[in-house]
């Protein structure tokens, strides 16, 4: 774990990552106060305003792996080269649009476009994320409802004692969910009810508990650079 | 003298955060002690199996004899969420058996911020393997923002270059059922872990291993193989320990008709 | 050849999805009665409003992205209950689309509701007076800053109205305020963003949280925690079903349509139990009648 100035490629990163680390740790408990200045509203405030505009910069590098992957693909003609040139057409299209007819275009905050701009390009720029963007999204997300059937119908064998289990509880469950049933039996809506409030909400503790202890054991490798990897990017 | 104004140092600890702080410093403590313990009597500790784990080099090797890529996905959070670091983690492994079988990776990523220190692991991993030459930045990809944009990107990566290989590593919302019946349908051996209780169960019915919770977070440094390690595996059952006895402690408590813990934990 | 239980334990997907296609249109088309019984989670829900006294502040938070079918119904229902109410209502978002969402509801929402000054009064509430779309929270910081001011942190509201000129935030500067949170959360950041920055700041103010079904689960330990006066939740609105059951308690059926849409929902739960069935039959034939493995 030697840190060492001559190799300030690895130490730095390291270095930053142990101090930050330590000190947002530090200022959730304790805040140290001058005069009007308070260590941990500068940390939870303003130095997260820092890091929300390196953030939203660093976009623009997802945005050239976007293109240069799909200009690869255009070029070359390779299998279905033709949806890349779509990406490659409408992407720059929407930000156009989003940047002088979305709905921030007239946000004092930023960069604020003439209004005849705005008032010519909002229409579109309504029509193309209402009635294009929204309902794709949508779309994808009704798959959800066709692919948990599938999935049900296909994973849900009662296999060993365990499975039966498990099958028994989330035929019980999705009967129990099925609004008509409550007037079927009412008994369905107990024994799900009992199920969601017992059994399933000790087992989303356990998980949780879990996760969150594990959690925090990752953080203090991190910090304490036992674990290296996400700091600088895969180098050891 | 005249003009000056002198200010006074105040160290204020937050109200309803002092018992947290002592419960943060003592599993610090249990972690470090862990990990040092590990480090010299490594054998002392026996750790049981977990059969996802093992499953990633043989999930690679399917890959590398049908000819067909790896898929990889480190989650749709940023790099704020430790679960996402972890899914890097485990990034960094796998791209190492793709270097080392000659196989291709294909990972996918939701945010533009992971997706840079993604680029940056696999090129590391093929550095490491000596195959710096086979390294394609083609093979990491910013995919989209938005949720079932990401969602739709996969899918068409699944359809159009039938990976033998998926792994979903890090938090996932709604797309995970999709991206795993997806992945199914393409006979793809698929391995996932991640800490939303709400996708694990689809996780669990579509895939064929799964890394529940915590075990996701033990993943990345058991596939690193390296003894100490272990010790990671002690510090989180030594802090489970604590809780669970604290738990234990408080019901017992609280039964009693007594809210003393309850009180000591709200300081 | 495959005999027929064979068939029946590897049945081709697209016929799976065909049936739930079918399945799914005729109750959406055929629209018939449905009867609901009320859970607990959405009764605590809807008496977290109800019990208000006139002239609270609600802060509505709408943190889904598109007509999401589970908390756009529950979005309206709330929305009409609080608008009926004699309260005062803050819109905020987690979600960049989730104040445009608030707005498609309150451009077509019936606006009639009590007086907050005058609990005995009917009126049409007026924006900028009873009701404000303080618009897209996008950092924490902001989040953080809202509680305790809005007009330091805020400059316009989400039509770009001047903050300073709305009497809604001149009356109440900052969501401190506010009795009650709702959160309409498709995921993160959701609610649990509010429990950590906004509940332990004000143990008084309440949480309620709709949810889509898969992650109704977890929230219920903060609602159990929530019950027991920790900080946490003091109701659930589950799914569609909670929209239905909310919509049922309001007494105004047909709000939200998801009343209607809960056929089709109960339909293809029970789609699901028999496909299973089906599934588990064709294993164990195959298993046991069949001399397979």
């Amino acid at each position: 774990m030697a840190i060492s100035l001559a190799d300030y490629k690895r130490s730095i990163p390291l270095i930053l990552c142990f101090i930050f680390g330590i000190l947002y740790a530090f200022e959730w408990y304790v805040d140290i106060r001058v005069g009007d200045f308070s260590l941990s509203y500068y940390l939870e405030h303003d130095m997260l305003n820092y890091f929300n505009a390196m953030y939203s910069v660093a976009i623009g590098i997802g945005a050239i792996n976007i293109f240069r992957i799909h200009y690869r693909r255009f070029t070359r003609r390779r299998k279905y080269w033709e949806y890349s040139l779509l990406v490659l057409i409408l992407i720059p299209v929407m930000a156009v649009i989003s940047v002088f007819g979305g709905r921030w275009a007239i946000d004092p905050k930023g960069v604020v476009v003439p209004r005849w701009v705005y008032d010519s390009l909002a229409p579109t720029w309504n029509f193309l994320y209402w009635n294009i963007m929204s309902l794709i999204s949508q779309t994808m997300f009704s798959l959800l409802g066709f692919f948990i059937i599938s999935a049900g119908y296909r994973a849900f064998r009662a296999r060993n004692i365990d499975s039966i289990i498990l099958l028994i509880s989330g035929i019980l469950v999705v009967l129990g969910q099925a609004p008509i049933n409550a007037s079927v039996w009412p008994g369905f809506e107990t024994i799900k009810n009992w199920l969601m409030d017992v059994p399933n909400v000790a087992g989303r503790r356990g998980i949780l508990l879990g996760a969150a202890i594990g959690a925090l054991a990752y953080g203090v490798r991190v910090i304490f650079w036992y674990e290296r990897r996400p700091t600088l990017a895969g180098g050891e | 003298m005249h003009g000056m104004t002198i200010y006074q140092l105040e160290v204020v600890l937050r109200s309803g955060r002092v018992a947290q702080g002592v419960l943060l410093v003592i599993i610090g403590i249990l972690t470090v002690y862990a990990l040092e313990k590990a480090k010299r009597r490594p054998e002392a500790i026996k750790v049981r199996k977990i059969p996802a784990i093992d499953a990633f080099e043989e999930a690679v090797g399917r890959a590398t004899e049908m000819g067909r890529p790896v898929f990889y996905t480190p989650g749709m959070s940023g790099l704020g969420s430790l679960t996402t670091l972890s899914a890097l983690s485990i990034l960094d492994y796998v791209a190492r058996l793709t270097a080392r079988y000659n196989v291709p990776i294909i990972v996918a990523n939701r945010n533009w911020v992971v997706y840079q220190v993604a680029e940056g692991i696999v090129k590391n991993a093929y550095l490491a393997e000596g195959k710096a030459d086979q390294f394609n930045p083609e093979m990491v990809r910013y995919i989209a923002s938005w949720q079932f944009a990401f969602a739709a990107g996969c899918l068409g990566i699944f359809f159009r270059e039938r990976p033998a290989a998926n792994f979903y590593m890090g938090y996932y919302y709604a797309e995970s059922l999709e991206l795993a019946e997806s992945g199914y349908r393409i006979g793809a051996v698929q391995i996932a872990g991640t800490t939303s209780t709400a996708q694990l169960p689809f996780f669990v019915a579509a895939c064929d291993y799964v890394l529940i919770g915590e075990e996701l977070y033990a993943a990345a440094a058991f596939l690193a193989r390296d003894p100490k390690i272990v010790g990671v595996l002690l510090a989180h059952d030594l802090s489970k320990i604590l809780t669970l006895a604290i738990i234990l402690i408080g019901a017992i408590a609280i039964t009693a008709g007594s809210t003393i813990i309850l009180d000591i934990l709200s300081k | 050849m495959s005999t027929w239980y064979e068939r029946l334990e590897n049945i081709d997907p697209r016929w799976i999805y065909l049936l739930v296609y079918i399945v799914i249109a005729i109750p959406i088309i055929i629209p018939l009665p449905s009867p609901l019984a009320i859970t607990p989670y959405t009764r605590d829900a809807f008496e977290a409003v109800e019990k208000l006294p006139p002239g609270s502040l609600v802060v509505l938070s709408f943190d889904y992205s598109g007509a999401n079918p589970e908390l756009h119904p529950q979005a309206i229902a709330v929305l009409r209950h609080v608008v009926r109410r004699p309260l005062y209502i803050y819109i905020v978002g987690m979600w960049s689309d989730g104040p445009v969402m608030a707005d498609q509801i309150w451009k077509v929402i019936d606006k009639t509701g009590y007086d907050p000054e005058d609990p005995t009064k009917l009126i049409t509430k007026e924006y900028g007076k009873h009701i404000v779309n303080l618009g897209y929270l996008a950092t924490t910081a902001l989040i953080v800053g809202v509680y305790d001011t809005i007009t330091k942190m805020m400059t316009i509201d989400f039509y770009g109205n001047s903050i300073d000129s709305l009497p809604l935030v001149k009356k109440f500067d900052g969501i401190k305020y506010a009795s009650l949170v709702i959160s309409f959360a498709a995921g993160s950041p959701g609610p649990a963003t509010y429990l950590q920055y906004w509940a332990t700041q004000n143990p008084n103010m309440k949480f309620v949280v709709g949810s889509p079904g898969v992650s109704a689960p977890g929230f219920m330990p903060y609602y159990e925690a929530g019950k027991l006066g920790e900080i946490g939740y003091v109701g659930v609105i589950i799914s569609m079903r909670g929209a239905a059951e909310y919509e049922t308690l309001l007494g105004e059926i047909g709000l939200t349509g998801a009343v209607a849409a809960l056929n089709a929902q109960s339909a293809v739960h029970y789609l699901l139990v028999v496909v299973v069935i089906l599934g588990n039959l064709g294993y164990y034939l195959r298993k046991y009648g069949g001399g397979g493995r």
